[in-house]
């Protein structure tokens, strides 16, 4: 694991338990649900205590929930729309939603990474992990170097050619070797 | 007076800034916004949903209203009822006004933030001010694009582009037909061909779009070779067979 020595990518990777202000947006979202207070404070109760999340070379892994239990695994590669949302509570603590989304049927979000105050961190480590970035990064560069022409080949190749002209002409100039074997 | 309550908005809501481009190559990032003419747009609609509400409480107190002038024309007791009555439906279309004017300012503001960023390989899309909403999208998943006009959109020469990636067919079921998170869109531009055509230029470039194989990637880059080291590449194989030439005359000579 001494692969990545890249900030970003270990400070994602580092990342497993959502900050406490996602309990604090809980409260608030389950006291605007009136008296179904009763059963969505629990709920939020574990949700909140049993999120984890693992970010790692391939993709994220989430899992969540104590009676139903759920878990949730996606590779980067496979990511095709990051979408950052957040409500005006949310950004008072400094939240937001990442909202992952694959090419699979729902039209909501496969996975949300939700409760890092390092979101930004976050879309902007998947965003070049995800499909589609890659391609047109190394795709890109490289023909265009090759199109440039490297000074250091057409150098190389001009050095063949004195070489191999130094040699025909020590070939014609020289008088002609004899070789010892030729006349026994 | 605007921008009074766009600051109180953008301190109170925690309004963030003008959204950075993803990590890229920043020359060739471009941000569009909506057109003025969308402004208007919005005024419209907001026109239309005023004189609705307006409307609808004007029927909605009609009865009451004769009621009060019945008991205005009684006098007595019963008018102390109609003042009451009075007050009451005059407070109900007085807040609907005032609603009516904050929603006004909010077309106002939720126009002023919008971006639409186009970058060398990725496209995000800034909308919103209760909810605010980011979308980051590549181009190698973009399955089409598409352009939308109403009569009233053509007649102020603005346009809806939509962009579709994969998936999302479970879009009607949702409670947000709106919030389909497979579809972006760039609302309210003036220039959405041109728009269209800077994002099917940089698609064109990718051999994998939408849901094509990467393999096509790998066939199609066929480098092209510059016409310097070409030309030293004939100098050297005309140098080889000058060589062998050479040594071919020699041994000729020898034997």
């Amino acid at each position: 694991m001494t692969m990545h020595t890249d900030p970003v990518t270990e400070k994602v990777f580092a990342l497993e338990r959502p900050h406490p202000s996602l309990w604090r947006y809980y409260i608030i979202h389950a006291l605007l649900t009136g008296p179904a207070l009763i059963g969505t404070l629990p709920y939020y109760f574990f949700r909140y205590h049993t999120l984890r999340y693992r970010f790692d070379e391939e993709g994220i892994h989430m899992k969540v929930g104590i009676l139903f239990r759920k878990e949730i695994n996606l590779t980067y590669a496979r990511i095709q729309d990051i979408h950052l949302k957040s409500g005006f509570v949310q950004r008072w603590l400094g939240l937001a939603n990442l909202e992952i989304q694959t090419a699979s049927g729902s039209a909501t979000a496969e996975l949300v990474i939700e409760g890092f105050k390092e979101y930004e961190l976050i879309r902007d480590f998947l965003y070049t992990r995800m499909r589609g970035y890659r391609a047109g990064n190394a795709g890109r560069p490289a023909t265009a170097q090759l199109a440039g022409g490297s000074p250091e080949m057409i150098s190389l190749l001009q050095e063949i050619r004195d070489e191999l002209r130094r040699t025909r002409e020590s070939l014609a100039g020289a008088p002609p070797a004899q070789p010892p074997s030729h006349h026994v | 007076m605007y921008n009074a309550f766009r600051e109180l908005c953008e301190r109170l809501l925690r309004i963030p800034p003008e959204p950075g481009p993803p990590p890229g190559d920043e020359a060739q990032t471009r941000i569009f916004r909506a057109a003025p003419n969308y402004y208007k747009y919005l005024l419209a609609l907001w026109a239309v949903k005023t004189a609705g509400a307006v409307l609808a409480v004007i029927a909605f107190e009609i009865g009451p209203l004769i009621g009060a002038w019945i008991g205005f024309s009684r006098g007595g007791h019963d008018s102390g009822w109609a003042l009451l009555a009075l007050v009451l439906l005059g407070f109900l279309l007085v807040a609907t006004l005032v609603l009516r004017l904050f929603a006004l300012a909010v077309v106002r503001l939720d126009f002023d933030k919008r971006w639409y960023v186009i970058t060398d390989r990725s496209l995000r899309v800034r909308e919103g001010v209760f909810l605010v909403r980011e979308a980051t999208v590549t181009f190698a998943n973009i399955q089409n694009i598409s352009i939308s006009q109403g009569p009233i959109q053509r007649a102020l020469g603005i346009a809806d582009l939509r962009v579709d990636t994969a998936g999302g067919g479970g879009a009607a079921q949702g409670q947000h037909a709106m919030q389909n998170l497979h579809t972006t869109w760039f609302r309210g531009v003036n220039n959405a061909s041109e728009i269209r055509e800077l994002m099917q230029k940089r698609l064109r470039q990718l051999k994998d779009a939408g849901l094509g194989d990467l393999e096509e990637l790998a066939a199609a880059d066929t480098p092209t070779v510059s016409a310097d080291v070409l030309a030293a590449l004939r100098e050297v194989c005309a140098e080889a067979r000058a060589l062998r030439e050479t040594a071919g005359r020699r041994t000729n000579a020898i034997s």
